[in-house]
């Protein structure tokens, strides 16, 4: 049976696991509330952090279009 | 940059050719194609718009500048993004690289017993979600992080890009990007989890 320490260890990994690792963390998570909530907070993380991303990075297409213009206006003046 | 991630060519020899010759339809198109890729991710590293823009003009100009050495490793996206977020750092004075250590490692580290276990759980779920559905707060969590840890996370998390992409773009290795990601996470839901247990 693997720690908590473990689990986080694993659940922090961004690549992917291997067979043995996913049923270790498996048989964790099934009886470890407290890793279960971790888990959860990182999805929850994921999620809002990619809500909020989308709205701050919204521009609109005219500022984008402006913008082209002026880094082109500067090649064709090279 | 990092060189065994960097040994294929993945641009056309004829693209390539145009992109070091300065062709300037070709410049156009790629101007054309990624500017508001550019901009947006200025906008999510946290600048202001104003500022956003400027990086988006200082990274063309860098690129326009080194386009007849560019050797067409990367994609040309990836390159750009590169240059972005050097630019960025240096708009921010931020280091780059790795620090050794970070006070949050240090953090995670108390919250387990000896044996490895949690000492106290983390708060519930359902709490968690509803205090990190707040756009404010977010924010504030967001902010907290370095530009280095914020860019890895985004990009990871939020664009879902590969690995050895986001390794050439921060110029990283690998376990280096790891230990950002480990730390991004941590520090949010550390962040997070404490916002919620000063509000209750």
């Amino acid at each position: 049976m693997i720690s908590c320490k473990e689990a986080v260890e694993i659940l922090n990994r961004n690549e992917e696991l291997s067979a043995f690792e996913k049923t270790k963390l498996e048989l964790h998570l099934k009886i470890c509330q407290c890793c279960e909530s971790y888990l959860k907070h990182l999805e929850s993380i994921k999620k809002n952090v990619s809500n909020l991303i989308s709205k701050i990075s919204t521009v609109d297409e005219s500022q984008v279009r402006e913008l082209e213009d002026k880094v082109l206006k500067k090649i064709n003046n090279n | 940059m990092i060189g065994y991630l960097m040994n294929e060519q993945v641009i056309s020899p004829t693209l390539l050719e145009k992109i070091q010759l300065k062709d300037k339809s070709t410049l156009e198109t790629i101007v054309r194609k990624f500017t508001k890729d550019l901009l947006r991710a200025s906008l999510s590293m946290g600048f202001k718009n104003d500022e956003a823009q400027d990086l988006v003009q200082n990274t063309w100009t860098v690129f326009l500048d080194k386009c007849n050495n560019f050797q067409g490793k990367s994609q040309i996206k990836t390159y750009l993004f590169g240059i972005l977020y050097n630019k960025a750092s240096e708009l921010r004075r931020e280091i780059k690289k790795l620090e050794r250590t970070d006070p949050i490692d240090e953090i995670v580290n108390t919250r387990f017993d000896q044996t490895g276990e949690f000492i106290n759980s983390p708060i519930n779920p359902d709490r968690f979600y509803q205090i990190s559905e707040s756009l404010t707060h977010i924010h504030q969590c967001l902010d907290a992080l370095p530009l280095n840890q914020r860019t890895a996370f985004c990009l990871k998390e939020v664009d879902g890009l590969e690995t050895k992409e986001i390794c050439n773009i921060l110029n990283v290795s690998d376990t280096h990007l790891n230990v950002m990601l480990f730390r991004a996470r941590n520090k949010l839901r550390e962040c997070l989890e404490s916002k919620a247990k000063g509000i209750k």
